[in-house]
């Protein structure tokens, strides 16, 4: 199965659970996701999402001056993102259960 | 604050560019983040941004995809951005290792153009060689020719007049060696044509035949013909007045008649009837024939 293809719909958690975690900057939460595991996400998918988060009202932004360079755009989650991200918690925790049973189940089968 | 290396800057552009129908505002937040990140991401990696994070191109529509705002309305391409696209497709980028095959071509396009506006003549063995002083000079000089230009292709310097004008020559070339050579005249038709007229022995001409019975006189006015009853003419090419032609009642003229004589010059007389080339007729024992 493509990683990509399932990261796409799970990116918007995964980058609201960054957030929520701690306030980062774009290249910030691009480390801390790859950190995390998802080496497949895009530099492009990362800063789209956390723009279209902020847009959204689930992220809030602020800029802070930084000694190694330009300035920098920090994103910090709202009431709302961490609204969607309990609710996303929820989805995933109830879906990835589903899905786990099913493959194992097939598996079984199998065997 | 650091500066912005400037391969961070063009990729930048790049992307700014392909997000030209964004509003103002959106495209500069987005570019903000991607611009502070682009700049720690180089001096994480110190490599090619580009060979990391792909064409900006591809960088803007996923940037774009995953910020959830709308592609442009694709315009129909235009016949340049169809070629952009087409030279920029990774398969047709492919046909690129066959560009030494078109340095060498070129090479003998460019001696073989040049035979051609000469006029040379053409290896008749190898019809794909002109012949410029020989066929292996022309051979050398397009050796050479090839040597000069894979080195021009290696150095990448190209000059797009003189590429185009290759291309153009290809084709007087290409008619030139399609067609069929012309079939090598040979030594054979020049001995078709040196077949004689009249009377030879193995190929040398006869002016005369002397017949002699066995008994070693010679014979006068001897009739002969071939095995299908062909007279044996010895026609006179330009009729001669003094060749004694034997005549029918009818004033036909009998050319087959051995040997032939002249006449004397204003005498209208042999004065040598038995005139004969040295020969000794040998002794012969075989009984003769007897006629029915």
């Amino acid at each position: 199965m493509d990683r990509s293809q399932l990261l796409r719909g799970a990116l918007d958690a995964a980058t609201l659970a960054v957030v929520a975690d701690e306030d980062g900057y774009g290249y910030d939460v691009l480390r801390r996701l790859r950190a995390a595991g998802l080496i497949d996400v895009g530099d492009a998918s990362i800063y789209g999402t956390l723009r279209r988060l902020y847009r959204a009202g689930a992220l809030t932004s602020y800029v802070q001056p930084s000694d190694e360079g330009p300035h920098r755009r920090y994103y910090g989650i709202t009431d709302s993102g961490r609204a969607q991200l309990a609710e996303a918690r929820e989805v995933w925790a109830e879906f990835s259960r589903v899905l786990t049973d099913l493959l194992q189940t097939e598996v079984e089968v199998k065997a | 604050m650091t500066a912005v290396p400037p391969e961070v800057t063009v990729y930048l552009a790049a992307i700014r560019a392909a997000l030209a129908d964004l509003p103002a505002e959106e495209r500069e937040d987005l570019l903000a983040d991607v611009r502070g990140s682009l700049v720690e991401a180089a001096a994480d990696s110190g490599g090619n941004i580009a060979a990391r994070l792909g064409p900006p191109e591809e960088f803007a529509a996923e940037l774009r995809a995953a910020a959830g705002l709308q592609a442009p309305d694709e315009p129909r391409p235009g016949f340049r951005e169809l070629l952009r696209r087409l030279t920029a497709d990774p398969r047709v980028r492919e046909l690129r290792r066959l560009v030494p095959i078109w340095w060498v071509a070129r090479a003998y396009v460019a001696v073989a153009v040049v035979a051609l506006l000469a006029g040379t003549g053409w290896s008749l063995t190898y019809p794909i060689v002109p012949r410029i002083g020989s066929g292996a000079w022309a051979l050398v000089l397009i050796g050479l020719a090839a040597v000069v230009s894979v080195w021009l292709g290696l150095t990448r310097r190209s000059w797009l007049v003189a590429e185009a004008a290759l291309v153009v020559a290809a084709i007087p070339v290409a008619v030139h060696l399609s067609h069929k050579p012309v079939p090598p005249s040979t030594v054979v038709y020049i001995e078709t044509a040196a077949y004689q007229q009249g009377l030879s022995y193995n190929g040398v001409p006869l002016n005369n035949l002397y017949p002699y019975s066995r008994d070693g006189h010679m014979l006068h006015d001897v009739l002969l013909y071939t095995g299908s009853g062909t007279p044996i003419d010895a026609p006179a090419g330009v009729p001669d007045p003094l060749r004694r032609v034997l005549r029918t009642k009818a004033g036909k003229p009998v050319e087959n008649a051995f040997p032939i004589r002249y006449f004397d010059p204003g005498t209208g007389r042999v004065s040598h009837p038995d005139a004969s080339p040295p020969v000794r007729i040998p002794r012969i024992v075989t009984p003769p024939l007897r006629s029915r």
